[in-house]
């Protein structure tokens, strides 16, 4: 038999009380996320404000169909874990972890065609802080500071979808060996809630850096 | 827990209704909007994350701690996005501006 955790902990009365409490928590740290991202956002904002046609220069150089590709990828794979959030509470164990290793290999695909960009701007010579032969040939101003933020935005983003296809994958494997239990599901839902937030943040970063050009 | 209260057939509508906007978004972006380009990209997004946060996060069924958590975030968000642009598009245009790395440079007028 797997080695489980007590569950409540000794520390919580109920069962739903502890599941509360982690629900709780991980809101609150997606919240600190959200905050971590505005910034960024900020940054955009206002640059775009400024440098406005090195930005829709910015957007028209990038590869519009791989981005919009990684956007359908995210979205099934966020349904694929809530699907599997769902069949974890109702013991369909099988379909749970068929549905989170769905999302994984979608999760690989996103970074695969988020590695196919980076290795396509690196071969133009488009590199972080306007470095590259990219920025010889093209002097629009704004263009470096728009790259910058693609390259800083994409990649806070890239880690956390890599820091979300390890989660998944852990539950995924977790059920397997039956240290994840219909009974603990929200210890899934909590992880969902990660990879959703990953989500969210793709859903606004695709029009800033793939639709809001002149194409 | 709040995952009781959706059914899967609501997540399958959930998605459906994400890749309609989607596709609404990637074609509107091949149409030439002009002014209007961003504020509706922005507006889709918008649409398309309150419907993830709503059912695939399950906050329309979250505890009210949960929703005072995001709603704190998404004011704080919207504080710092209203006035840094309000404080940006109001200033007067600040002239040739220094390219990345601050070295100044020669610049053609826009």
């Amino acid at each position: 038999m797997p080695n489980l955790r007590p569950f409540p902990a000794d520390h919580f009365g109920t069962a739903q009380q502890q599941a509360h409490a982690a629900t709780f928590g991980m809101w609150v740290f997606l919240a600190s996320e959200i905050l971590l991202f505005a910034g960024m956002f900020t940054l955009y904002g206002a640059y775009r404000m400024v440098y406005f046609d090195g930005f829709v220069e910015g957007i028209d150089h990038n590869l519009q169909l791989l981005g919009s590709a990684n956007t359908v990828v995210l979205l099934i794979s966020s349904f694929c874990v809530a699907h599997s959030v769902a069949d974890l509470r109702d013991g369909r164990l099988g379909l749970a972890k068929g549905m989170l290793t769905a999302a994984v290999v979608l999760g690989l695909a996103f970074m695969t065609f988020k590695g196919v960009e980076y290795a396509d701007h690196f071969r133009e010579g488009i590199f972080p802080g306007g470095r590259g032969a990219f920025f010889q040939d093209h002097t629009t101003a704004g263009l470096a500071q728009f790259f910058t933020l693609y390259y800083l935005m994409t990649g806070a983003h890239a880690i956390h979808v890599t820091i979300g296809i390890a989660v998944l994958a852990v539950m995924a494997l977790r059920i397997h060996r039956g240290t994840l239990v219909p009974a603990t599901f929200h210890q899934l839902e909590i992880g969902a809630l990660y990879w959703h937030l990953v989500d969210l943040v793709w859903i606004v970063l695709w029009p800033l850096f793939y639709l809001t050009g002149t194409h | 827990m709040s995952a009781h209260a959706i059914s899967r057939m609501t997540y399958f509508i959930t998605l459906v209704a994400l890749l309609i906007l989607t596709v609404i978004s990637f074609a509107l972006a091949q149409l030439e909007l002009g002014a209007f380009e961003m504020p509706a990209a922005l507006l889709i997004a918008g649409i398309k994350c309150v419907l993830v946060l709503l059912f695939f996060m399950h906050l329309a069924h979250a505890s009210i701690g949960s929703i005072v958590a995001v709603l704190t975030g998404v004011i704080f968000v919207a504080i710092l996005l209203g006035l840094i642009a309000t404080d940006i598009g109001t200033r007067p245009d600040p002239g040739p501006r220094l390219p990345f790395g601050g070295v100044p440079a020669v610049q053609a007028p826009r």
